[in-house]
This record gives C-alpha cells, sequence and structure tokens, in this order.
C-alpha cells in the first residue's frame, strides 16, 4: 500500500515544531487541550525519525507502516503518564525500540530474522556469522570436550587483548552475532572502518592462534 | 554463543538520554568508552543505541512528499488514536442544544406511537364493552321470578295458566321438572300462533331445578312453555308444557 495513493493531506503544511513548542503541545495534550492537535505535533516532529529507525530494519511497508502506528498508539497511551525525567525524545526513543524488538522476536527466527544488508567485501574473505565452534556440549566425548573447552579460553583470550576497537568490533560480531552496518551505528564509525578492524582482528588471532586452534574462521 | 557471559547482570545500563547523547558525540572520551564497553556486553542496549543513532540523525528540511506521506499517515492514526472521543463529542453537542432530529427519522416514530395508542384505546375499549355485556347478563337480585312445577303438570295442563306482570327488566324463569334428567331443553312458543320464541338447553341446579335468565324481560302476550328430553341440538319427547300469560304492566286482565 503506497501512501502517496491516500487521501490528501489534511494537515496544514505550517512550519514545523520547535523543542519548546513540543514541550508546549505535551502539557497541551496532559492538560486535555487539544489533545488531538498537540499530538499531531508530536507525531510530525517524531515520525521521520521513527521513519529512519525502521527503515534499514523493516523491509516490507506494510509492515513498516503497521510498526509506525503502533509506535505512537504507544506514544499517545503513555503520553498522559511521562512526567518529563528524562527528554521526550529518549521516551520516544525507548518506546520505538521496544515495540521494534516486540515485533522482531516475534518474527520466524527472532532476532537473526532482521534483515542484513549485503556488504561487498572486496578482499574475498569468507564472512561468517560466528566462530567455527561448535558447542562444547555437542562434542563427543570428554576429551574433545576438554579440548574445545582449552580452544574457546585462548580464542577469548586472544580477543581480550585486541585493540580497543578492534577487540570491539569482534565481540560485536562473534558474540551477539551483529552485521557490520550494525555495528558500525552503534560504535559511529563507518562500515568500512568496521570492516578494516574486523580484518585486523582476524589476522591478529590467526597470528596468535593458529598453531593453537587450527584453522580459525569468523 | 558461549565464548564469554554476555548478560547484562548489575550493570548500570545507560538511558536513552546517554546513548542519544553518545550518538551526537556529546559525551566525553571516557565515559563514550564506558558505553562502548557496555555495547558488547548488553543485547539490549545495544538495540537502543542503535536505534538512537537513527534518532540523532539530523532532520532532513521537510519535502513535499515527505509532508505528504506524513498527512496520510496521520489521516491513518487518528481514527484509532481515541476512539471513545467522537463519541464524547457528540454527547456533548447534543446535550448543548435542544435535542431534534430530522423528520425522517421522527415521522416512523410518530406512526408506531399513533399504532400503539390506538391499540391500547381499542382493547380497552373493548374490555369496557365485555365487562358491560357481563353486567347487563349477570342476574340481579330481587329479580322477578316465575316458577313452575312438574307436578302441577296433570292439575294445570290445557287449563290453568300462570299470570305475572310483564316485567320492567330482567325476569327469571325458574322450573322444577317432575322427571329427573341430565339435560333438558325448553321451548318457548306463543301460544296462539304456536310459532317458536325462545328455545335453550339447560341443566339442572344442585337443587334440580332448571333456571333461565332474561335480561331483557319478557313481551306481554300468552305463552307455551314445552319442556322436552334435550337430546343434542333437537327437542326429544315432550315432559311438561305449561301456560304463562304476561299481562301488560298497569292493565288488568
Amino acid at each position: 500500500m503506497k501512501l502517496d495513493e491516500r487521501t490528501p493531506p489534511a494537515l496544514d503544511d505550517g512550519p514545523h515544531a520547535g523543542p519548546e513548542d513540543v514541550g508546549r503541545a505535551v502539557l497541551d495534550f496532559q492538560r486535555g487541550t487539544d489533545r488531538e492537535k498537540s499530538f499531531e505535533l508530536l507525531f510530525r516532529r517524531f515520525r521521520p525519525r521513527v521513519e529512519r529507525f525502521l527503515a534499514p530494519r523493516v523491509f516490507s511497508p506494510e509492515e513498516r507502516l503497521d510498526l509506525t502506528q503502533a509506535i505512537f498508539l504507544r506514544i499517545y497511551k503513555g503520553l498522559e503518564g511521562y512526567r518529563g525525567e528524562g527528554s521526550l525524545e529518549g521516551w520516544v526513543l525507548q518506546i520505538a525500540c521496544n515495540v521494534y524488538r516486540h515485533w522482531r522476536d516475534r518474527q520466524p527466527g527472532g532476532r537473526h530474522a532482521t534483515p542484513e544488508i549485503p556488504f561487498d567485501d572486496s578482499s574475498g574473505a569468507p564472512e561468517s556469522s560466528s566462530a567455527d565452534f561448535s558447542s562444547p556440549s555437542t562434542a563427543t566425548s570428554p576429551l574433545d570436550r576438554v579440548v574445545r573447552q582449552e580452544r574457546l579460553k585462548a580464542l577469548r583470550d586472544a580477543i581480550g587483548e585486541l585493540a580497543p576497537k578492534q577487540r570491539l568490533c569482534m565481540e560485536l560480531r562473534v558474540y551477539q552475532d551483529r552485521s557490520m552496518q550494525e555495528i558500525a551505528a552503534a560504535l559511529r564509525i563507518s562500515p568500512e572502518t568496521v570492516k578494516a578492524h574486523l580484518f585486523q582482528a582476524r589476522q591478529r588471532l590467526w597470528d596468535k592462534l593458529h598453531q593453537t586452534l587450527g584453522t580459525i574462521d569468523f | 554463543m558461549e565464548l564469554i557471559d554476555t548478560s547484562p547482570e548489575a550493570m548500570d545500563h545507560p538511558t536513552p538520554d546517554q546513548w542519544l547523547a553518545y550518538q551526537r558525540g556529546e559525551l566525553a572520551a571516557g565515559e563514550e568508552e564506558r558505553l562502548q564497553e557496555h555495547l558488547a556486553r548488553c543485547r539490549d542496549c545495544f538495540d537502543l543505541a542503535a536505534a538512537a543513532a537513527a534518532f540523532a540523525e539530523p532532520d532532513e528540511a521537510p519535502g513535499a512528499s515527505q509532508d505528504v506521506e506524513t498527512a496520510a499517515l496521520w489521516r491513518l492514526l487518528r481514527p484509532r488514536l481515541d476512539p471513545s472521543e467522537p463519541v464524547r463529542r457528540n454527547v456533548r453537542e447534543i446535550s448543548d442544544r435542544p435535542r431534534r432530529s430530522s423528520w425522517r427519522f421522527r415521522l416512523p416514530m410518530y406512526m408506531a406511537a399513533s399504532f400503539f395508542v390506538a391499540l391500547v384505546a381499542l382493547s380497552v375499549s373493548n374490555l369496557q364493552q365485555r365487562k358491560e355485556l357481563k353486567t347487563l347478563k349477570a342476574p340481579k337480585a330481587n329479580l322477578p321470578i316465575s316458577e313452575f312445577f312438574g307436578g302441577e303438570r296433570l292439575a294445570t295442563l290445557g287449563t290453568a295458566e300462570k299470570t305475572m306482570t310483564a316485567p320492567a327488566g330482567p325476569w327469571l324463569l325458574v322450573l322444577h321438572p317432575g322427571e329427573e334428567l341430565q339435560v333438558y331443553r325448553l321451548v318457548i312458543r306463543d301460544a296462539a300462533t304456536g310459532r317458536e320464541q325462545s328455545s335453550a338447553e339447560l341443566r339442572p341446579n344442585k337443587d334440580l331445578a332448571l333456571t333461565l335468565y332474561f335480561p331483557e324481560g319478557i313481551r306481554p302476550g300468552r305463552y307455551r312453555l314445552e319442556l322436552s328430553v334435550g337430546s343434542g341440538g333437537g327437542a326429544g319427547k315432550v315432559l311438561e308444557t305449561h301456560r304463562l300469560h304476561v299481562k301488560e304492566a298497569g292493565k288488568g286482565d
């Protein structure tokens, strides 16, 4: 469903709301003075941000539309109880994040259902989502289990010895299974930088562990 | 993943505002590093930090297409905000001014109300009439009564007759038949012409008497009362015959 095909705009296209207008709108809303108009102002203010948040995470326009509505409905219902302990933006952010997480966890595959934009790996290095270790519990014998425990400890120690940014990228990539785009956004660096950190981290780990662990692929 | 324990136990989670400040680069270097270390160990905060990144970006100047989209979305959202709101407003609006619906709705209502009132009036009238009729037909105290006994038959047959003055109102005829039967039939005929004036099937009461009530009295004249065996619709064998002379009131014979 394309939004452009819907009914013509009902809002008057006045200037966009500033922080003072938003604060006044919240107060008006809580006093019950023209709640609809007050909320419309908040909607106009935060809709682009919610859209920016959802766009790379929810590909289906219909689902994005539903989620946007769900987020603003939650805001509408909770705005009465908003006491201004944090900023309104932070409060809206928390709601948007909660609604999104709730939706994501209900998708088949849960968190891993989040689509990952393919990242062009020019080095040709294989991209694997996690270290190529099976769980210790799947080991066939107690001896294998002990060996794997040892390898994991070695890997953990080696990761801990990496440079801070490399270590963070590696931990987020390996332990949390985050995409490079997600890591980049969270650490406020570019995806290319993330990729470089991961490459260097792999090199260091290889140098350090290849004799101990054999082949390592992550 | 079991490489390390990433559970956020006893962690001091940064607030959404801190994540926004982090994403906008407003934090000191040490604080920024602390938050980044936290990210590596807290999945929930990682999601929040990622969302904060989208929120922290500066808003673009709104274009026409974005405004249209926002307006269209608002149109979709608005009816879902508070479904009770329009109802409340309607009630307030209606209560603030005299209620007056259009003729389109009022006419059928008036017609239905009229029909109902007419129906009630008709029912009341019908009940009234029934009551009056019942009152009229009901036996009254101190009625003029004419009694005939079956034992008189032989003595009076053909010769004697009972004489009475025409009653002004209701009149009661009482017969004491000589033979005891379940059902009788009484036929009153004009004595001169033999024409049947009335006929009724009677059942004896606990005193074995037959009573016949004439709510409108009886006209002056000579009558022959034939009491026969009651047999369905017709009259059977005549058991008794009585003669009755009803004189006009105020006239001698």
